[in-house]
């Protein structure tokens, strides 16, 4: 896995890309306070600049000068409480802090995971692949059909008389075309759908129907029909290139939910965990070595 | 930090990858959509107008921790995490248009992406870790209803500026880029505007046809009235963008939306009524909290007007139930303003909608109302049963919410957005049945196709949301059929309102019946169909599939303004409440009902006189 992701073009890309920005925001940082020693504190314009940026954004108007005076002074005092703590190791164990930083290295780890696995070709055909379920196309049935309407006068008649116009191979007579705005052709479509346009019991006389010929009469939910099931397919899998986009959303979808747990457990392998604490029935953590 | 870590990255080292992606997307659905067979007699396309995600930060308090992302799918009937349980929807949609309230946007953006500026803020983590309905419910008071209606400050302290609300709009734009599949599935960018002066609801969504749309969206923030809302609008117009707004809950607006006034005191005027006629072509008819078309104590004589009305409204921020809440009476109020000022402000067409703010686009089936619509509040039956909804109301009042069906030549945004604007919409309780409404001259007394009547309705008619410009009495071609998993129809009414000697009125046309019910003095012998109160089954043998008629207005007055719009009632079936009862045991109070009578409503044609 990890020599895959070596190799990788693409993550060599994003790799330097990373720390072209890691060293950019440095930099940033570093030019911006200029911390020539611990007790050198420098305001240069561009930090100025990114206070009153702030400032603005929270306040919706422009810094007055008093304002300014306020920014600086509000930004001296912490810089100096904070450079004292990091002297007096302040922020060692602390809990709030540790809270942070985790949270602040999980959500980079986690965005740069995404990040770093866009969907190359190869990472979505495998996932495809070892996916099947998620991706295989319902049963589905290609049809025709034409409906009677209970209401109607002399319907099993009618129905027989068209039944045998139907079977000379005859067009579907121009009354019935199209009733009650129901198609009187459906392309292959799958069963579910086909479930919601007729009822249940529909589809499922559909799927014990023979295949091209014309029968009849199939309740559903509008009246009685005569069919004609010129195709049936069972769930298949489709080809690849045809529901790439979808694969992809769905890769990166379920990355994004996997991605947490992978980094912490790929992090957590850099680890050796002692517990020396009592705790009852301790269930093992899976792919964790720890001693006990 | 997510997105500003994503952007940096944009901007230093894939350029070409990232950044180039969104223009080319643009371009590649535009050639799609070209691609996309149109039917020129046009297909009725089912779907949502109003639905919240976790990016909502009324939704996100109540537990919703879906994305737009995750409604799309939703949608598209796929099976998702909601409110604690795995769920879908029977019936994917044709369309959908994910409306997050732009006022949190920014909040949002710190709640929902770890490690952002805020997100370790006090008030946002209890935000997120609101385990129980009571903390839930405070914080939503305190952070959502209150500065809504305009009390205290509009932000919590851990909002992070205009920045934020940016990250998140685009965010959202982004997943409905991705989801759009021309031909296939539409997907609206779109938002709602979330004013609520005194508790008085004023929200709108706001829908835009295309990808041309601003960095930021105007929120209640910015202007609380509707005519600064309009004032943007109008600016984003005159910048090419194509957009209009759909107000919703009149039910709840303490009289103000259908107002002799503007918020600000000024009577509606000429340029008011314009503004508002070019801004709103349609109305939310109903959604989880209420039907909005009428209720019984101001229109005794509609024997089905009492249907969803979420009585228990009236019980919460000093609400009162008063006529002009009503949308039969917004739209009388519309003709007499033609009468007045020579235009109608109030001229609107139906869609329906959800509300939902569990991130679920049309979760409206009554047996499949399993996890609610409003988080932590509704998320069980045992809730259900006794808990209120956001200090609105009971839950055992509110509903599933209602469906919009669109008349589109093709399941595209233009095609769909451009049929709304025309008002070719209708609005359902939420079964999918079909309706068609023509008004014209000449048509025939019967067709012998469905292809041949509706070819005959456009030409020799206007259709639904259309003005009928005739001078003789308007025949009507009104036609109608079940959903195909539901019971069959009981009757369609043509509903008329008319400004006469300073008085708006209005009265109801049964039109016609199922059966030989429909008598010689416009009456219905009542189909008598109730409900299997023991499985929640439906009546199978009554009723009829398909409903037809042209029907000529016998009391047309050419010197009266007027509007005609169609409601088509289908057999009784259970209500959601009475598949808790069957399915979690639980028992609602007696005057809960169990069974309910679901409904068409087409837009109305209106006759302007001239």
């Amino acid at each position: 896995m990890l020599k895959q992701v070596v190799k990788d073009p693409l993550i060599h890309f994003i790799a330097i890309g990373a720390v072209l920005f890691w060293a950019y925001f440095s930099y940033v940082e570093q030019s911006s306070t200029a911390i020539d020693d611990d007790n050198h504190i420098v305001i240069d314009q561009q930090e100025l600049d990114h206070l009153t940026n702030l400032w603005t954004l929270q306040w919706k108007k422009e810094p007055q000068t008093k304002d300014l005076q306020a920014i600086i002074d509000h930004y001296l005092r912490q810089e100096v409480f904070y450079r004292e703590a990091m002297k007096l190791n302040l922020d060692h164990n602390d809990a709030i802090i540790r809270k942070r930083l985790a949270q602040k290295m999980e959500a980079v780890a986690n965005d740069l995971s995404t990040l770093m696995s866009p969907p190359t070709d190869k990472a979505l055909k495998d996932y495809f692949h070892s996916n099947h379920s998620l991706f295989m196309l319902p049963p589905a049935l290609q049809f025709e059909q034409v409906l009677f309407l209970e209401s109607e006068s002399n319907l099993e008649t009618k129905i027989a008389q068209v039944l045998n116009t139907l079977k000379q191979d005859k067009s579907i007579p121009a009354t019935r075309s199209q009733k009650l705005s129901v198609a009187n052709n459906w392309e292959l479509t799958p069963n579910n759908i086909v479930d919601n346009s007729f009822g249940k019991s529909f589809t499922d006389a559909l799927n014990t129907a023979p295949l091209n010929t014309w029968f009849g009469p199939v309740d559903s939910g509008y009246g009685k029909h005569l069919v004609k099931v010129t195709h049936r397919q069972d769930a298949t899998l489709p080809d690849f290139e045809a529901v790439k986009e979808y694969v992809a959303r769905e890769y990166e979808y379920q990355s994004v939910l996997k991605a947490q747990e992978k980094i912490y457990k790929d992090l957590l392998k850099n680890y050796t965990v002692t517990i020396t604490a009592d705790i009852p029935d301790l269930t093992p953590i899976e792919g964790l070595a720890y001693k006990r | 930090m997510t997105t500003s870590l994503r952007s940096l990255i944009c901007l230093l080292m894939l350029p070409a990858i990232y950044c180039i992606s969104s223009a080319a997307a643009a371009n590649s659905w535009e050639e799609a959509e070209a691609k996309v067979k149109k039917n020129p007699l046009k297909d009725a396309y089912f779907g949502e107008t109003h639905v919240h995600t976790g990016v909502s930060m009324d939704a996100f308090i109540a537990g919703n921790r879906l994305t737009p992302e995750d409604a799309y799918r939703f949608a598209k009937g796929e099976k998702m995490m909601v409110n604690g349980s795995m769920h879908k929807i029977k019936r994917p949609l044709d369309f959908v248009a994910v409306t997050d309230h732009s006022e949190f946007m920014g909040e949002a953006y710190s709640l929902m992406n770890e490690g952002a500026p805020g997100y370790d803020h006090e008030i946002a983590k209890a935000f997120r870790e609101a385990k129980d309905l009571t903390t839930a419910l405070k914080l939503y008071n305190q952070y959502v209803l209150t500065p809504l209606a305009g009390g205290g400050s509009p932000h919590p302290d851990f909002y992070q500026g205009t920045e934020a609300v940016k990250s998140t709009w685009q965010k959202n734009i982004e997943a409905t880029e991705a989801h759009y599949e021309p031909g296939k599935f539409t997907t609206i960018h779109a938002y709602e505007w979330t004013s609520a002066p005194g508790g008085a609801n004023q929200h709108r969504n706001i829908l835009f046809r295309d990808t041309n749309l601003p960095d930021v969206p105007f929120s209640s923030n910015e202007g609380s009235r509707p005519e600064q809302l309009w004032a943007w609008m109008k600016s984003q117009r005159e910048e090419g963008r194509k957009v209009f707004a759909i107000p919703h809950n009149s039910n709840e607006s303490k009289g103000l939306l259908f107002a002799e006034a503007s918020l600000s005191g000024k009577p509606v005027d000429k340029d008011y009524a314009q503004t508002r006629a070019s801004m709103e072509p349609l109305i939310e008819m109903m959604q989880v909290k209420g039907n909005s078309e009428v209720i019984p104590n101001f229109w005794p004589n509609d024997e089905f007007a009492d249907f969803e009305n979420a009585v228990t409204i009236q019980k919460f921020n000093g609400r009162a139930f008063i006529k002009e809440n009503y949308v039969r009476y917004g739209l009388g109020r519309g003709i007499k303003y033609q009468e007045q000022l020579g235009v109608n402000p109030f001229k609107y067409g139906f869609v329906g909608g959800t509300d939902s703010h569990n991130g679920t686009p049309s979760n409206v089936e009554e047996d499949n109302y399993r996890v609610g619509s409003h988080g932590l509040a509704d998320q069980k039956a045992e809730g259900r049963s006794k808990n209120e909804l956001d200090g609105e109301m009971l839950i055992a009042d509110a509903n599933p919410g209602a469906l919009a069906a669109v008349w589109a030549e093709s399941n595209t945004r233009s095609a769909i957005w451009d049929s709304m604007l025309a008002k070719e919409t209708y609005a359902t309780s939420g079964p999918r049945m079909k309706v068609r409404f023509f008004a014209g001259q000449g048509f025939d007394k019967s067709y012998s196709s469905y292809e041949k009547l509706v070819e005959d309705g456009y030409a020799k008619g206007v259709p639904m949301g259309g003005n009928y410009k005739g001078t003789k009495a308007p025949q009507f071609l009104v036609w109608a059929v079940k959903d195909p998993i539901g019971p069959n129809l009981d009757r369609i009414q043509i509903i008329k309102g008319w400004y006469e000697n300073g008085e708006m009125k209005d009265t109801i046309y049964n039109v016609v019946a199922s059966g030989n019910r429909l008598k010689d003095d416009g009456t219905v012998e009542p189909v008598n169909a109730p409900i299997n109160l023991k499985t929640g089954e439906f009546n199978k043998q009554k009723g009829s599939p398909e409903l037809k008629a042209v029907w000529t207005d016998p009391d047309f007055d050419p010197t009266l303004q007027a509007f005609y719009y169609v409601r088509v009632l289908q057999l009784p079936t259970a209500r959601w409440t009475l598949y808790d009862e069957l399915n979690a045991g639980v028992t609602y109070p007696k005057d809960v009902k169990r069974q309910i009578v679901e409904r068409a409503w087409a837009s109305p044609i209106w006759y302007e006189v001239q």
